[in-house]
């Protein structure tokens, strides 16, 4: 079956293994995909006996929004969601500003050349290992700066983990960046400082949104460290819903809400910037 | 820009309203200031689940009597290990009242104080303390460490309208199964068979069928025909319960008893479903219910588990801290436990105590007197205890056979007790 | 390179000494951040690793013990098994992913509403935090109480227990990988197919060439270093998996979801034998190394071919 729009791509190519099979396929991925979320959202709203219930309450007839309440009052979600505000965006704003700073440094920048190769090297060894590894290290070094239980050891950590793939992005778009008019304004007599904050980052804001978000989504759902670093008070949404999975109880109720909680932020804020996104995001990859 | 003035818009909103939840730290108010320990906070380490929830709830009356906060930190058992041990063994000062597990004593004790001072200068009474209990759970090397605060033998729940003599050994026990089992409506054992409880279970029929790991002086017993016959019987059991068992925790297998699909439940019922088999908003089997021992077998003897509660070395405020225990451990304190959280006693008074005589839990104090101990309290403990698991667990989903299960676990513990030796002239007060 | 070479000369014409100092400034900020949080701890990971050490022995130095560790590495049974599942694990999600994925960004590349509107679905499973899609598909997958099984009861498949079965458990975990970062490998292929000038295309299609030409003549060569490097991010990343793991099936059954990462939490955390732990880690390092060398040659290999 051959479509042809008037505009744009034409889909002779999507239907490349034929119409039928394409949409039996994209059909049975936006099941897979959606239905898990319509679980969790009905499971928040769900009576306790029917959680448990063999067989599984699909449509279910009752619903109560008091695992709502639970999770505000028994269980600290809102110290969680403040917590976790707090680091994720703290995190983006530091990983955003020094990853573009030295990214930037790095392209028009008065820096030896080889340089770039050794950052881009370095980058890529802190992608290599996984995070569990320098936890106990970590776990001094943050106690002896007294920062334990506090939200600045997670923003650091978290910063310290997007840093490489933000500062890999940004130096290609700092690249594409035309740079006649960064090569004008210092003919104009403009510190670098300058350059960067006026003439070139604003250039380049695409690539920022799409790194920012990265970062931000990054932060919000990282656990590992949030395990170790936290005690009470600054603990964020992910321990939140891992320390439901006690002995005592699997509570799914207040679990699905708070896991709720921890999605439908970030599913906004990606649906309301996601062509700034996805352009970011197309950009970096082809670059990367 | 309309968009990200929505986001704006609604970051604000959470902010805002993140911030008035959350609370801030409470003034110290004119009322407290005549008190012994106004000013002063404390923060407690707690098992997450009945302990801590006791623990949150009295908080304020300590408060009201001391004048000094309480801060109750709580963590899942899965978590709670390295938590404390990260805390204790780096002299973190964040905690002020530790509740270790007494399989964790020998590896903590060097990081906690010394109580023998404290209860001298207060000549406090400690008779009460189940002396065996004690000896298990609070008391290493000679140095009280912590008193115990809970005593709770594994037992078992088993249904009264299905059974009614419940059976001294293993092989009447099976017999029993037999009868009873009738899927996929009833299931003869509900087990929980993730590793961690798994392993508890298996190392209590090894040990009533007069089993060991080692004997008291360390040398290794492990290789031997109970270790075998306890892999087998554990094995066997899955040919009872839900195909699903295998993967399912304590609150999965707690809840088909309750919701009456299953005959014995092999479990902590103090957890659940003590708490909640007579209530019927939560229960299928109410008043249908009790608790028994294990299976007798050669002597009866099951796992403890069982929490002591100290001060660590680290800790800045251990006056406060040791008000704080004998405020918790105390004898009216125990009997709310055991009455609105099911927390077992470690006072001989409470357990005389006519509510405590007559109620459904009081044959968990059998067990106790039959013998109630724990595994290897040395700091290679809770790494021999994770040896045992994967190869218990492995034996059991039939990934290996009896003969490598048992030498993993030999080879294991051997290499545990080269690698980390207990201290010299240290006993082995487990199995 | 002939390009970025000169580029970089032109940009250097008009520099300051002011610029200078600038730019070394500029990088400040990222060094501390990183030798702080990653490269100190690192190295005193890797000093450990040759030492026996278990924080809680309180009277226990560290005792230096040479390549003991990674020896002990090789006889550790557990350690073992945790490694050929990882492997596993690695090479059968990493295919799926592709595969699929690049299907998926095939049929999503042209622009009619349809596409673009699932396009925006597809960054869902992308976004949700690792431990909350582990809770979720373990409520989903139970065998007795999970809604998986009561679906799939309706086309006559029987009740599966697909994490209490040791032999199926793995695949699970696969899937949820899976369900998780197919979205990723299709949006990154996706904008990559959609750069390729649709006069290639056209040409193509002019020369009666059938959709399945097109796409395994043209489209795939053209797409290949995206595939290559997103290729490598998803193998790579294999290796660190751990909340999901974690929070679904602790490892079990027995050993049957023993990842290399959730060992190494074992034994560093749980056990707090940093010794051992970073012997591992650093074992681990080195291995990634390698493999990420491997796949930017054959990048670089791939590019210089196309031109």
């Amino acid at each position: 079956m051959k479509r042809v729009s008037k505009r744009g791509r034409q889909s002779y190519l999507s239907n490349f293994i034929g119409f039928p099979a394409r949409i039996v396929i994209l059909l049975l991925l936006f099941i897979l995909i959606l239905f898990p979320f319509y679980w969790m959202i009905t499971n928040a709203f769900k009576l306790e006996q029917d959680y448990f219930s063999s067989p599984p309450v699909m449509f279910p007839s009752r619903i109560t929004g008091q695992n709502f309440v639970d999770i505000v009052q028994k269980y600290e979600v809102f110290k969680g969601l403040l917590n976790s505000i707090l680091i994720a965006s703290g995190a983006t704003v530091f990983t955003v500003a020094f990853g573009s700073m030295a990214s930037y440094s790095l392209i028009n920048g008065a820096l030896p050349r080889r340089l770039k190769g050794v950052f881009g090297g370095w980058f890529l060894v802190q992608k290599m290992y996984p995070a569990i590894v320098v936890a106990v290290p970590v776990f001094y070094i943050i106690r002896s700066l007294r920062l334990m239980d506090n939200v600045l050891s997670l923003i650091i950590m978290n910063t310290s983990f997007n840093l490489p793939l933000v500062i890999l992005l940004m130096i290609g778009f700092y690249q594409e960046a035309p740079f006649e008019v960064e090569e004008q304004s210092m003919l104009d007599g403009c510190t670098l400082p300058q350059r960067y904050l006026y003439v070139t980052t604003p250039m380049v804001k695409s690539g920022l949104i799409a790194t920012g978000m990265l970062t931000f989504v990054y932060s919000w759902n990282e656990f590992l460290y949030a395990v170790i670093l936290t005690v009470n008070r600054s603990k964020p949404l992910t321990v939140l819903i891992a320390g439901f999975i006690t002995d005592k109880a699997l509570i799914w109720g207040p679990m699905a809400a708070m896991s709720c909680v921890v999605v439908f932020p970030v599913l906004l804020i990606m649906w309301l910037m996601q062509r700034d996104f996805i352009g970011g995001i197309s950009a970096g990859a082809l670059k990367g | 820009m309309k968009k990200s003035q929505i986001l704006i818009v609604f970051v604000l909103i959470i902010g805002i309203a993140a911030i008035a939840f959350a609370g801030g730290e409470k003034e110290p108010s004119a009322a407290d200031a005549g008190k012994p320990f106004a000013g002063q906070k404390i923060t407690a380490l707690y098992f997450s689940a009945t302990y801590a929830d006791a623990a949150k709830e009295y908080a304020a009356e300590f408060t009201e009597k001391t004048g000094c906060e309480v801060e109750i930190v709580d963590f899942p058992y899965i978590t709670l290990y390295e938590k404390m041990g990260l805390a204790l063994s780096t002299n973190d000062s964040t905690y002020d009242v530790v509740t270790p597990a007494c399989q964790w004593d020998g590896e903590f004790e060097p990081f906690m104080e010394d109580l023998e001072p404290y209860i001298k200068r207060d000549n406090f009474d400690t008779s009460d303390f189940l002396p065996g209990l004690w000896e298990q759970s609070g008391k290493w090397a000679g140095k009280i460490m912590g008193f115990p605060f809970s005593n709770t033998p594994q037992t078992l729940a088993y249904r009264t309208d299905l059974i009614s003599d419940f059976p001294e050994n293993w092989d009447e026990f099976f017999e029993v199964c037999e009868d009873i089992h009738d899927p996929p409506n009833l299931y003869a054992i509900a087990i929980p068979g993730v590793k961690e409880q798994l392993s508890g279970l298996w190392m209590m029929v090894q040990w009533s069928l007069g089993g060991a790991w080692a004997d008291e002086d360390w040398n290794l017993t492990i290789d031997s025909a109970e270790t075998r016959e306890a892999l087998e019987i554990t094995k066997r059991w899955f040919d009872f319960a839900d195909p699903a068992a295998p993967a399912w925790g304590l609150p999965e297998s707690d809840a088909a008893f309750l919701n009456g699909n299953a005959g014995v439940a092999f479990s902590w019922p103090t957890l659940s479903i003590a708490p909640n088999g007579d209530n019927p908003e939560k229960s299928k089997v109410v008043n249908k219910w009790a608790i028994a021992p294990i299976p007798y077998a050669k002597n009866g003897v099951t796992v403890l588990s069982s929490w002591d509660i100290g001060i660590p070395k680290a800790s800045k405020n251990k006056d406060a801290a040791w008000e704080w225990i004998k405020f918790y451990t105390a004898a009216d304190k125990q009997l709310k436990n055991f009455k609105d959280y099911s927390i077992l006693p470690s006072r001989q008074s409470v357990w005389d105590m006519p509510e405590v005589k007559n109620d459904k839990l009081y044959p968990h104090k059998k067990a106790s007197d039959q013998g109630a101990i724990i595994w290897w309290r040395i700091p290679a403990g809770t790494m021999a205890e994770t040896t045992i698991r994967d190869a218990v667990a492995n034996y059991v989903t039939g990934q290996w056979d009896l003969d490598r299960s048992v030498q993993f676990m030999e080879n294991g513990l051997a290499k545990l007790l080269e690698e980390y030796p207990p201290a010299q002239g240290v006993k082995n007060t487990g199995r | 390179m002939e390009d970025d070479k000169s580029m970089l000369i032109s940009r250097r014409i008009h520099q300051t000494t002011s610029d200078r100092i600038w730019s070394w400034a500029f990088l400040i900020p990222v060094v501390v951040v990183l030798m702080i949080a990653a490269f100190i701890p690192l190295g005193y990971g890797l000093v450990l690793s040759f030492h026996r050490y278990k924080l809680t022995i309180a009277t226990s130095r560290p005792a230096f013990i040479g390549l003991q560790n990674y020896f002990n590495m090789f006889r550790d049974e557990i350690f073992i098994k945790s490694l050929t599942n990882n492997v596993t694990f690695a090479l059968l999600s990493v295919s799926i992913e592709l595969v699929v994925g690049v299907m998926v960004a095939m049929m999503l590349s042209d622009d009619n509403r349809m596409s673009r509107l699932l396009t925006t679905f597809l960054m869902v499973p992308m976004i949700i935090a690792p431990v909350a899609a582990g809770t979720l598909w373990r409520m989903m997958v139970d065998r007795t109480y999970g809604v998986v099984n009561y679906l799939l009861s309706f086309v006559g498949i029987p009740p599966v227990s697909w994490i209490g079965d040791y032999r199926i458990a793995l695949y699970t975990v696969v899937f949820v990988d899976c369900w998780q970062f197919i979205p990723f490998v299709a949006l990154l292929v996706l904008s990559s197919i959609k750069a390729i000038p649709q006069s290639f295309l056209d040409a193509a299609r002019v020369d009666g060439a059938s959709p399945w030409k097109v796409f395994t003549r043209i489209v795939l060569p053209i797409t290949s270093p995206v595939i290559i490097i997103v290729a490598m991010i998803r193998f790579i990343d294999a290796f660190k998996i751990f909340d999901v793991v974690f929070v679904m099936t602790q490892g079990g059954p027995g050993n049957a979801t023993e990842m290399l990462p959730t060992y190494i939490y074992r034994q560093g955390i749980k056990f707090l034998d940093v010794g051992y732990s970073s012997a591992t880690a650093i074992l681990f390092i080195l291995a990634m190394s390698l493999i990420a060398t491997v796949f930017m040659r054959l990048r670089s290999l791939q590019l210089r071919r196309l031109g």
